[in-house]
């Protein structure tokens, strides 16, 4: 009826810490300009730094180059209103990541099992990019229209690649 | 399962993914205790036979856009030496994405789940098909009246569903005193177990006309209230459902009886209140309309089209300013484990640990088999006034040797 000698180690609340940090930092970068920065990168470093640890392959990768337009939206943001970040940034990163997918499937036709979810995220963030194209806050439309265009083409190409399965393990990852 | 083998996450299951983390795991164990050193080859050779036949633990937890949902998992499930404490979160990326652990240490086997999965008569079940196949690898035993597989669609049912109704019955529960103290902060729970005489205890507890989980429901109650002072004290106890609708799921399908008592009272009046609430509470169709209303509220539509991250965090609050409020501790008893009489020399006895977390603190899981009813105190604070006052009240009464033991080391 032996127990084991564990070596404890007592843990610490660093997510509480960390979030604390993240706000004094927003709310830094609030007052003082320049600040946004700083505010931007460090959301940019923990980020990444929880993503790496629980994530591998290809769902580590999206996650930091989500983490990488967030930081730049809010290095953007720093004079309180959005420009290159939603209107070059936000457009490249999908159609980047959109590519990226495709070719991943088309090499190993497997991965879709593992990375379906990813792909909703990206029709996801298409169908918003579009909102805000309509809401004018993304003023770019032709490049908001040629992103939605490579989406759909994905779409196809991946639908067919995929076969039977996409249409299952969309319905299983939207069911509701 | 579906033809793609996924199951959607049952009633009581979807909260778990919502909140659990390191500090508040949503993981229980049972284990066995065998009368020789485990052979960890066997073991794995045991568990590779075994979980094939078990699809609703063959499974890895996946996140969808409105819920969490339990996946085919492939991959090979990989046994390994106890070195953490008890009831410690399972990282899916170090279980091979399964949602529990299988591990081994001197003479126990324990099995570590994530309560999503599944809740303790069914851990117990695939146990005791592990248990079966080790045991087979190295002696002939039978398998009389055990359950080698789970595979039938009666085993993978969503219990809730199945057997919910239109009728609702609203919870108005009152905050409950928590027993406080100073936390561990380290992750896993230290635990005390008490080994005794199922028989003494019967025994006693007929003096009292009662039975055995009422009985150490009320000591339980006493020691709170001797250290605690104050109340009202609310005790949860999972009900297993499947006795009282008749289904056979390996999922989860329990509901939460909660026990409350204003204020410390003798023992018999103790005994004659918890009796009166367990026998109220245990009707059927008290227990359909509470499950019902849940299985209702997670109906509603714009609880469906929810976006799931927004649905953790709604669900994770309720937990913290509503359901974590209204109990003081959590006692289990999932009954009397039994095994064929072939493989009974090789076993000595079962255990089922709870995890504990602020506020419960402390919790209780009790199991018998063979004579054998082991009490195990599991608790996250560093004070164990309440549990050591607890054996003190059953040395008391039932005049017969308790052998205590627990992990603390020296």
């Amino acid at each position: 009826m032996n127990y084991p000698k564990y070596k404890n180690r007592r843990t610490r609340y660093f997510s509480r810490m960390l979030l604390g940090f993240v706000i004094i930092n927003y709310l830094l970068s609030l007052i003082i300009p320049w600040y946004t920065y700083v505010h931007g990168s460090v959301l940019f470093l923990i980020m990444s730094y929880r993503i790496l640890k629980s994530y591998r392959g290809f769902k580590a990768f999206s996650g930091v180059m989500f983490s990488i337009l967030l930081m730049l939206i809010v290095f953007d943001f720093k004079d309180f209103e959005f420009t290159w970040s939603l209107d070059y940034v936000f457009p490249g990163m999908l159609i980047f990541m959109s590519v990226i997918f495709l070719f991943m499937i088309l090499a190993k036709k497997s991965s879709w099992r593992k990375h379906h979810d990813i792909h909703v995220y990206l029709l996801l963030l298409n169908l918003l990019m579009i909102i805000l194209m309509f809401m004018n806050i993304i003023t770019t439309n032709v490049i908001v229209i040629i992103t939605y265009a490579i989406l759909v083409a994905s779409v196809i190409i991946i639908r067919l690649k995929v076969g039977r399965k996409y249409k299952e393990d969309i319905d299983k990852f939207t069911h509701y | 399962m579906t033809e793609n083998k996924w199951i959607k996450l049952d009633n009581a299951a979807k909260i778990y993914p919502a909140f659990a983390h390191k500090y508040d795991p949503a993981t229980f164990r049972v284990s066995v205790v065998m009368e020789h050193t485990i052979i960890p080859e066997c073991l794995q050779r045991a568990l590779d036979a075994t979980l094939p036949h078990f699809p609703s633990m063959a499974v890895t937890l996946r996140r969808g856009l409105f819920w969490a949902y339990l996946d085919e998992n492939p991959k090979q499930c990989i046994i390994s030496e106890e070195k953490k404490m008890p009831c410690t979160y399972i990282n899916l990326s170090r279980s091979n994405g399964y949602l529990f652990n299988v591990y081994y240490y001197d003479k126990r086997i324990s099995l570590e789940c994530f309560h999503a999965l599944t809740d303790g008569y069914g851990a117990f079940e695939f146990l005791k098909a592990l248990l079966y196949h080790y045991l087979n690898d190295f002696v002939d035993v039978s398998s009389d009246h055990l359950r080698l597989m789970g595979n039938t669609e009666e085993n993978l049912r969503d219990g809730y569903k199945h057997f919910s109704n239109d009728t609702k019955h609203k919870l108005k529960n009152k905050r409950a005193k928590h027993i406080t103290g100073t936390h561990i902060h380290t992750e896993g729970v230290l635990v005390n177990h008490a080994l005794l005489s199922a028989s003494t205890l019967k025994r006693t507890s007929k003096t009292f006309n009662t039975t055995i989980t009422i009985l150490l429901t009320a000591l339980y109650i006493q020691s709170i209230f001797a250290i605690r002072k104050s109340g009202p004290i609310s005790i949860a106890v999972p009900v297993n459902l499947r006795k009282i609708f008749k289904t056979d799921t390996l999922r989860n399908f329990v509901y939460v009886m909660n026990i409350v008592i204003e204020q410390n009272l003798s023992l018999n009046e103790l005994i004659s209140i918890i009796d009166k609430q367990f026998k109220e509470q245990i009707k059927p169709d008290n227990l359909q309309a509470k499950f019902s209303q849940n299985v209702s509220f997670e109906e509603l539509f714009f609880m469906r089209v929810m976006p799931n991250i927004l649905k953790s965090f709604l669900l994770k609050q309720a937990r913290t300013f509503k359901m974590k409020s209204i109990t003081t501790s959590v006692l289990t008893n999932p009954g009397i484990i039994t095994l064929p009489e072939s493989m009974m020399p090789y076993v000595k006895h079962f255990e089922m640990l709870l995890y504990a977390s602020k506020p419960h603190n402390v919790n209780m899981g009790i199991v018998t088999y063979n004579n054998q009813l082991v009490i195990s105190l599991s608790r996250c604070i560093e004070e164990r006034d309440v549990i050591d006052y607890f054996f003190k009240l059953l040395k008391d009464i039932t005049h017969d040797e308790i052998f205590i033991y627990s992990n603390e080391g020296d």
